[in-house]
């Protein structure tokens, strides 16, 4: 392939220099010739891993990827040296981790995934090269469920045909061979099902080199290819033959007609017309976006907040990558430890989360788009994991957002910065800590005289009470993590010391109901209501039967074997 | 019509993913099948001659896209149909109770001026796997009629691997185009109607 591009610099008088020296590093012998393509490591070490986590569980695209994984081969022409029946096993998994992360199968997908494996790619590098077309190439908007981007790009083709074809397109259209008869298979598949497989081969090359609008381009050249031929025909040869003649088309003309057809104007220089588009689709809040690394099982418990079940499912996990050497185990059980906080973070599973500092999840650790675990903290307005990450070592000062994967833009901000600045949802309550507007140990507010006496760690830059707090802050920042003390972080389970060990039989069943319902946290009200208004800020009280933690408004006086007792409003409804 | 005029008839292919549309198409054009289709997307055609009541007709058949996101796509497919063919199959439940919204996003979709006499027709594929059978006939049968009382939708069961009905199936949405077409003419005021408006539409500048 190296050959294609070194003939493609020596013939193709670039328009941009910066394009041309892109094309030229695809000129140089791979580092390693097994893999096809590479992929930023950021993303590629996530992903390698991810992908054992979520390649065999079954979920609800599963049987749609099955019906089609024998249907996708047959796109390589004979001779085929290798027997596809044997790997569509492996073409299932792959589509299965990719509809997994992205939360959605659709026709297509399965086309490019055959090109990668058959490319000679390993399942897992298959798999996060198509994850990061699918998030850092916008080509995930391709197969949404509704297909207004699909429909928007194909629009923003056709006027582009227009502009630089203008015979070809008014001739196409008086005849109505509109660009959905061929756009939607060209675009959806790289081309895989509608040219020469090299073609997407150099299709894949050109975008992963960061080249813009190479889609768009290729297939303008593509029809500029075909020009003279499609010039003569009717609508009945045009559906009889189109296919046919746009398959013969030589890769190395498209490529260098392609090369110096000029990109749209009007989209940005990073992502192309693609970005563009996708810009009017994408939800509000991306990236922040809930991640669908692990498997559902996964899922389900750490939005349930079942540490039982974690355990459960960590020791498997444990299973999985025991045969693994050493050192990749280690990269494995971060990157997946990393995942499930995030994760916790996003449902606001505290004791999840926790669990998964315990397993060596790094806070200061980047996703794949540079973000950390405290930005999703901001952004979901989760004060008990701003302190718990805080408290774990996180800084706030440390900018999201990798320059090289995502576009700088307000979300390339540190967590201090990020409250301030967000507005697509109330994060009040993360801002109160992250302000320093109350105390990070104790709950304290600052009022004015307090706001003056408070203390800032000089290490971890956290802001405490003058009083007992400052005096008694170890600070955690750089500190191995195992030494940490998570139980004085999360407090001592509800269950594990409670004072009125009644014989109630019970005592099970409040406890599961209790924990679906409710936060515990050692720090403010655990009052769902309450909670969500951080209103504990003065003395918090603690319930003698489920041992949470309320708020004045919320302790009740109650007589329970012989004493006067003070429970919360949920045991004492009860 | 009685003037021999190359007819064109417009037919489209609708149903689930995987019920065998590209194999239907293929067996009745090539009489060939094959495991090896691959999955559609977008859309894809073929065209057939055929002679009815020594008229000759073209059949130009649309094969779409099974995967429902491409469904709001369809509008470019469904425009100027002149008969639809919904596919289910017969070992999967699903694809049954589907043809209910297929064929709702087809009328939708394509406008046709008389929706309630629209040419349809519905094929249960892969009879060849009778033993596997989860619609029965009886099934379809009802609700062919409650769709259109008066003239229920024909049904055929048929196979695209053994070649099973899939000729008359098509000979008889051919005819039954043909038979709609031909009524157009005598309700319609003449100027505005044309059995082969279709065909002087799309082909467009070409003649």
């Amino acid at each position: 392939m190296a050959d294609l591009w070194i003939n493609v610099v020596k013939k193709v008088n670039f328009i941009d220099q910066d394009e041309r020296s892109k094309v030229l590093q695809l000129t140089e012998p791979l580092h390693d010739t097994s893999l096809r393509w590479s992929i930023p490591e950021p993303v590629a070490k996530i992903h390698r891993q991810v992908y054992h986590q979520i390649a065999e569980p079954l979920h609800a695209y599963s049987s749609l990827i099955e019906r089609d994984v024998t249907r996708t081969f047959c796109i390589f022409e004979p001779p085929t040296p290798v027997n596809y029946t044997e790997r569509e096993p492996e073409l299932f998994r792959v589509l299965n981790a990719v509809a997994r992360a992205e939360d959605g199968y659709c026709q297509g997908m399965n086309f490019i995934a055959a090109v990668f494996l058959e490319a000679g790619l390993p399942e897992e590098d298959a798999y996060s090269t198509f994850v990061y077309l699918l998030h850092h190439k916008y080509m995930s908007q391709f197969y949404k469920d509704s297909s207004i981007f699909l429909n928007e790009y194909l629009k923003q083709f056709q006027a582009r045909v227009h502009e630089l074809l203008p015979e070809l397109a008014a001739r196409l259209e008086s005849c109505g061979f509109e660009v959905y008869l061929y756009g939607i298979e060209w675009f959806t598949t790289l081309f895989s099902c509608s040219s020469k497989i090299d073609l997407t081969h150099a299709v894949i090359d050109l975008i992963l080199a960061n080249v813009t609008d190479v889609m768009f381009r290729v297939g303008i050249a593509l029809l500029k290819n075909c020009e003279e031929q499609l010039m003569s025909m009717n609508f009945d040869d045009l559906l009889r033959d189109f296919k046919v003649i746009t398959k013969q088309v030589d890769t190395y003309q498209i490529i260098c007609d392609a090369l110096t057809i000029p990109p749209h104007p009007g989209a940005s220089s990073y992502g192309g017309i693609l970005q563009m588009t996708a810009k009017q689709t994408l939800p509000q809040w991306w990236p922040f976006v809930k991640r669908c690394t692990v498997s559902v099982e996964w899922d389900k418990a750490i939005e349930f907040g079942s540490v039982a079940k974690i355990c459960f499912l960590w020791e498997a996990w444990q299973r999985t990558t025991s045969k693994w050497p050493l050192d990749r185990r280690n990269i494995a059980n971060t990157v997946i430890a990393n995942e499930a906080l995030c994760l916790a973070i996003w449902y606001g599973s505290i004791a999840v989360g926790v669990f998964a500092l315990e397993m060596g999840a790094q806070v200061n650790d980047p996703d794949e788009w540079g973000l950390r675990p405290l930005h999703f903290a901001v952004v979901r307005n989760q004060p008990d994991f701003v302190r718990l990450l805080w408290r774990s070592g996180a800084d706030v000062n440390l900018r999201g957002g990798n320059s090289s994967v995502i576009v700088p833009q307000w979300y390339m901000k540190s967590p201090v910065e990020l409250v301030k600045v967000w507005t697509l949802s109330n994060v009040e309550a993360a801002e109160m800590i992250l302000s320093g507007n109350v105390c990070l140990d104790c709950n304290t507010p600052f009022h004015l005289f307090n706001n003056i006496l408070k203390r800032q760690c000089s290490k971890c830059k956290c802001f405490l009470c003058p009083q007992r707090c400052y005096s008694a802050h170890k600070c955690r920042r750089n500190s191995p993590t195992h030494l940490i003390d998570y139980m004085w972080l999360y407090g001592v389970p509800p269950m594990a010391h409670n004072v009125l060990t009644d014989d109630e039989g019970d005592e099970d069943d409040c406890s599961t109901i209790l924990s679906k319902q409710r936060c515990f946290s050692t720090w403010y009200c655990s009052i769902v209501d309450c909670h969500a208004k951080f209103s504990l800020f003065s003395k918090r009280q603690q319930c003698s039967i489920c041992t949470y933690y309320v708020c004045r408004d919320h302790l009740h006086t109650k007589r329970v074997q012989g004493h006067d007792c003070g429970v919360c409003s949920c045991c004492n409804a009860n | 019509m009685a003037h021999r005029k190359k007819v064109l008839l417009k037919v489209i292919i609708l149903g689930d993913s995987g019920v065998g549309k590209t194999s239907l198409m293929n067996q009745y054009v090539n009489q060939k099948f094959s495991n090896q289709y691959k999955a559609t997307i977008g859309a894809d055609f073929l065209t057939k001659e055929i002679t009815i009541d020594e008229k000759l007709v073209t059949m130009q058949i649309w094969d779409t896209a099974g995967q429902e996101r491409f469904q709001s796509l369809g509008v470019a497919f469904y425009r100027g149909a002149d008969a639809c063919v919904l596919v289910y199959d017969i070992t999967n439940p699903i694809s049954f109770e589907k043809l209910d919204s297929w064929r709702d996003e087809f009328l939708a979709q394509a406008g046709p001026r008389d929706p309630e006499n629209f040419p349809f027709i519905v094929l249960g594929n892969k009879v060849d796997q009778e033993n596997e059978r989860r619609v029965p006939t009886q099934k379809i049968e009802l609700w062919c009629k409650a769709k259109n009382a008066q003239q229920p939708m024909s049904f055929f069961e048929t196979s695209a691997k053994e070649a099973t009905g899939v000729e008359e199936a098509f000979q008889t949405i051919a005819k039954i185009a043909l038979q709609k077409g031909q009524d157009d003419d005598i309700f319609v005021p003449a100027a505005t109607i044309d059995l082969s408006g279709a065909a002087t539409k799309s082909s467009g500048g070409c003649c």
